[in-house]
């Protein structure tokens, strides 16, 4: 070698022009050198001196002889290898291509170095390919595209990666990888896209049509539970392989989304659909949270499928409501076991969302639609509900500490806002409050207020006015009750100065409970006869009271009152029986008839107490029901038939307490379901008028007159600010307004808005009859 | 109270009639409506004297809607079933008549066909307000069925009528008709002609003839 160098050593003369001969043995000494570098000889090499040659052959012009030289050796090697690789056998084609490539990456770095004077001069002038890039052009051309090396590079990509999808233990994978990133460079290198087109386009291809193929198969045997599973596998493996074989993020996305359209989106219906493990069925199921929540999670990937088990969630929704609402028809008496259901089918589903759909808000959007939409098919929910408050303020929050009765109530108001006819709520929660004030049968103050308060807090100050107006009303009269004692005490003693004497005995107590008019459910049933010392005492009042407040009118509620009876029961003078009955008003003007007469006819009595006659009935046969027959009916069975029925004093009654209070029957078991006897219920059995209303679910004629106003008023308030409007504005106007109370259906205000046409408040424009205004 | 826009229309049609043609004879004019008046209220001619009217122009008050129409012309605008002596001069003004002659002659003129649809839609309002009895403001469904049938007959399909009419006299619910429904009615008739593309949840006719809708899809199904 070291001759070698003397022998072709040049001295620097530039200006000497080199001639032909001496540029080709310049080059042969080039050539040779490449020849080595090839045979990985390049140790024995002179950098320097192979170097300097490039750099003459390029100085003295002859930098096309280089570069065609140095194509043409190139490319004669990559033949050699190509040929030599086309008749590797299959099994080690990758492993061999992978080396030759390898291997050709550091000749070419060898060979780049070498020509680097080219590189930056006569390449970038005559705007040919740099010597690195060119060798990755050729590697291409020579080897890739040889016919026999790239199919079945091809085949055996796609057989190995298929192979790892089937479970079988693949060759290195590092060999795959390195395949593919020879492809992504010469692709990039030379912009041929060999990657995309020889690789990623089949890769995808085969890709679906195997989870196609995989899905459907697996599928068609297996519970949707496990193909999730196996789904959920899946997606991970193949974010793993594209990981270890490095694949770019412009496959890796196109793969996913690939993956999630065969194996979640194709069949996001069947899997929702399907029968015992499907997403609806497994809805059924309390136990099956986590698989859902699974299949929420895949189905996530793809978020127009999530709509698919939205959808079955607000069916199921909706079909656990009707078959409540069934349920409640059929037994047609127990409301509040109706609201019960409603409040656990709330917390069940409330639990799903919260954990299968990982509190997802649409989810939670569409159940509450979903119970909307159920609870609303007619008025009965808000009935139910309200039988229900009543329940829990009567009996069921007994003891309770104020963390539970907090608690329950929030429940409570959950189903509340769900409502549409919360005016048929209020309407049905007024009669239970009266009831509950009036009979003091509330078991606490507190809870009572803790309610409106919600109540408020939901619908405003105007939705509550009136019930707490009637918490006034107790206060007050409590008060005056206190007032009147002070009163009473004062005038006996008055009496008994002036020397008169009480000729009844000690006159009897009355309590007074003084409701204003509007606030409480009207009743407008005439007051009874009462017996003549009840009555001397409510006219002593009657006048204490006026006396404070002039200009008041007092009238008596004579079915919402009680009494204390004390009753002696026996033949035998000797074995007499006190007991104190506790009655209601009209059972204590019926009662105390029998002080005079042993026997009596419904007529009769009716003539005496002018009691309405259905009212008259009820408390009768509750004063013959065989465990408080304090009467003896004349006629047998439940009912009473006819005005001649008798009843006569039983003194033979006994009971184990010296203090009974006889319970009212229920409406329902004297007169069927007559409506207006329902609604006049005043002092009735608990929950007699709504268990009647709430079985058929309609709204309650007095609510519906309400709305007639309320809507009427809406509209002239609305038509009077805009003079003109459209019907669909005043329409949406009307029903925003309205809102916070019921919702008023389309037919409905229309209705109204032709009544007001017709009372001139409104006209019709003439030109087009969807616009109205406001006749002043 | 009623129609203010056609009352005022036909004052100014009325000024530029007298404009073009020339005086009548007042007097004459004033004996026809004193033969006619109202034996107790000589201001104001009655159903009575209207019927005589009828009789002296050969006309049958039950079926023949030119009586309506006359009437309408000659500007009974103030009061149902009756006209003034002050409508009754001014339209005897506007329509240049003073004979019993005259009134006939103009007959031939007073078929409906020749109203265009303005000219109708105010008719078509004054036949319910002139119906009115006193003070109610509504008609009795049997007395609005009968007038549908003489004054819509060949203004709208027969089909549309015949329905409409059989539909509201088995409506049980309706027994009286509000003007409001039955100017939308005559609306209603122009307006949707194909009943298929009727949309309840977005109408803003009266609930009469929504219901009317439904009982076509009703019938239609059967």
């Amino acid at each position: 070698m070291s001759d070698s160098r003397k022998r072709f050593k040049m001295p620097l003369r530039a200006h000497v022009p080199m001639d032909k001969t001496v540029a080709s043995q310049t080059w042969n000494v080039l050539a040779k050198a490449i020849d080595e570098i090839y045979n990985r000889n390049a140790s024995k090499l002179s950098f320097e001196e192979l170097y300097r040659n490039a750099y003459n052959l390029v100085l003295h012009k002859h930098g096309t002889l280089l570069y065609e030289g140095v194509t043409e050796k190139i490319n004669s090697h990559l033949t050699e290898t190509a040929e030599h690789l086309s008749n590797v056998p299959d099994t080690s084609l990758l492993e061999e291509l992978s080396t030759t490539w390898s291997e050709h990456l550091i000749t070419m770095i060898m060979v780049r170095d070498i020509l680097m004077y080219m590189d930056r001069t006569y390449i970038q002038q005559q705007r040919r390919r740099p010597v690195y890039k060119l060798g990755l052009h050729l590697f291409r051309l020579t080897v890739w595209e040889h016919p026999k090396v790239k199919e079945r590079s091809i085949e055996l990509l796609m057989a190995s990666v298929r192979s790892e999808r089937n479970g079988l233990l693949t060759d290195d994978r590092s060999v795959l990888k390195q395949v593919l990133g020879m492809l992504l460079e010469l692709g990039l290198s030379d912009g041929s896209n060999v990657y995309e087109n020889d690789f990623e386009t089949p890769f995808l291809a085969q890709t679906q049509e195997y989870y196609r193929v995989e899905s459907q198969g697996y599928l068609s045997q297996n519970t949707a539970t496990d193909y999730v599973a196996k789904a959920t596998k899946r997606l991970e493996e193949e974010k793993d392989r594209a990981t270890a074989l490095a694949l770019p993020l412009a496959t890796e996305t196109p793969l996913q989304s690939i993956i999630e359209t065969e194996l979640v989106e194709r069949h996001a219906r069947t899997l929702v659909d399907m029968e015992h493990s499907g997403f609806a069925c497994m809805l059924k199921d309390d136990t099956k949270l986590s698989e859902l929540r699974d299949m929420y999670t895949i189905f996530a990937r793809v978020p127009t499928s999530v709509d698919n088990l939205r959808e079955a969630l607000a069916e199921r929704i909706k079909a656990d409501g009707k078959a409540l609402i069934t349920d409640q028809e059929k037994r047609a008496s127990d409301p509040p076991a109706f609201v019960k259901g409603v409040l656990q089918m709330r917390d069940r589903y409330d639990k799903i969302v919260e954990f299968s759909f990982r509190g997802e808000k649409r989810a939670r959007k569409r159940m509450r639609e979903s119970f909307e939409d159920f609870l609303n098919t007619d008025a009965r929910a808000a009935s139910c509900l309200s039988v229900y408050v009543d329940e829990l303020l009567r009996v069921g929050l007994r003891g309770a500490t104020e963390d539970q009765i907090t608690q329950e109530l929030n429940k409570v108001i959950v189903v509340f806002r769900y409502l549409s006819d919360k005016d048929v709520f209020e309407s049905f929660y007024k009669q239970h409050l009266a009831k509950r004030l009036l009979m003091g049968r509330s078991v606490s103050d507190d809870a009572e207020r803790a309610m409106v308060s919600q109540l408020k807090a939901e619908c405003g100050y105007q939705f509550t006015s009136k019930l707490e107006g009637m918490f006034n009303d107790m206060r007050i009269s409590r008060d005056m009750q206190d007032s009147y004692k002070t009163y009473k005490r004062a005038q006996a003693a008055k009496q008994q100065s002036g020397g008169e004497t009480n000729g009844s005995g000690r006159p009897i107590d009355i309590e007074v409970d003084v409701l204003t008019n509007g606030y409480w459910p009207s009743q407008n049933i005439p007051a009874c006869t009462l017996p003549t010392v009840v009555q001397e005492a409510i006219d002593r009042y009657t006048k204490f009271y006026l006396e404070k407040h002039t200009g008041r009118k007092l009238s008596w509620q004579t079915s919402a009152g009680s009494a204390e009876l004390k009753a002696t029961f026996g033949s035998d003078p000797n074995k007499l029986r006190r007991y104190e009955l506790g009655v209601s008003t009209y059972q204590m003007c019926i009662l105390l008839l029998f002080n005079n007469a042993k026997t009596l006819t419904l007529g009769q009595i009716r003539l005496n107490t002018h009691i309405p006659n259905s009212e008259l009935r009820r408390h009768l046969v509750s004063l013959c029901t065989p465990k408080h027959r304090i009467l003896r009916k004349g006629s047998r069975g439940r009912g009473i038939t006819s005005d001649d029925d008798t009843f006569t004093f039983n003194p033979d009654y006994t009971s184990k307490l010296k203090r009974v209070r006889i319970p009212l029957v229920k409406e329902t078991s004297v007169s069927k379901g007559s409506g207006d006897g329902a609604n006049a219920g005043g002092a009735g059995g608990a929950g007699g008028a709504a268990a009647a209303s709430a079985a058929n679910g309609a709204v309650p004629m007095k609510v519906e007159e309400d709305r007639r106003h309320l809507v009427e008023a809406a509209i002239v308030r609305i038509m009077k600010a805009r003079k003109s409007l459209g019907h669909n504005e005043l329409f949406a106007e009307v029903s925003r307004q309205l809102s916070v109370r019921f919702t008023p259906s389309p037919q409905f205000v229309k209705k109204r808005v032709e009544s007001l046409i017709e009372r001139e408040y409104l006209e019709r424009s003439e030109r087009d009859h969807r616009q109205y205004s406001y006749v002043a | 109270m009623w129609g203010s826009s056609s009352s005022s229309a036909k004052k100014s049609r009325r000024k530029s009639k007298s404009s073009m043609s020339g005086a009548i004879d007042e007097a004459a004019a004033e004996a026809i409506f004193a033969e006619l008046a109202d034996e107790e209220d000589p201001t104001v001619i009655e159903l009575d004297g209207i019927a005589t009217l009828c009789e002296k122009l050969d006309l049958d008050p039950e079926s023949d809607i030119r009586i309506l129409v006359l009437l309408w012309k000659l500007g009974s605008n103030e009061k149902p079933a009756q006209i003034s002596k002050e409508e009754f001069m001014d339209g005897c003004h506007n329509l240049q008549l003073d004979s019993i002659e005259k009134f006939r002659n103009l007959l031939p003129a007073l078929d409906t066909g020749f109203l265009d649809q303005d000219e109708f839609k105010s008719f078509y309002k004054f036949c319910f307000q002139f119906n009115r009895q006193g003070t109610h403001r509504t008609l009795d469904k049997d007395m609005v069925v009968a007038l549908w049938q003489m004054v819509l007959k060949d203004r709208i399909p027969d089909e549309r009528l015949e329905t409409f009419c059989e539909f509201t006299e088995t409506q049980k619910s309706y027994t009286r008709i509000t003007l409001d429904q039955w100017t939308s009615f005559l609306d209603f008739c122009h307006e949707c002609e194909d009943l298929s593309t009727y949309d309840e949840s977005m109408s803003a006719w009266p609930v009469l003839i929504d219901e009317y809708v439904e009982y076509m899809e009703e019938k239609q199904k059967k």
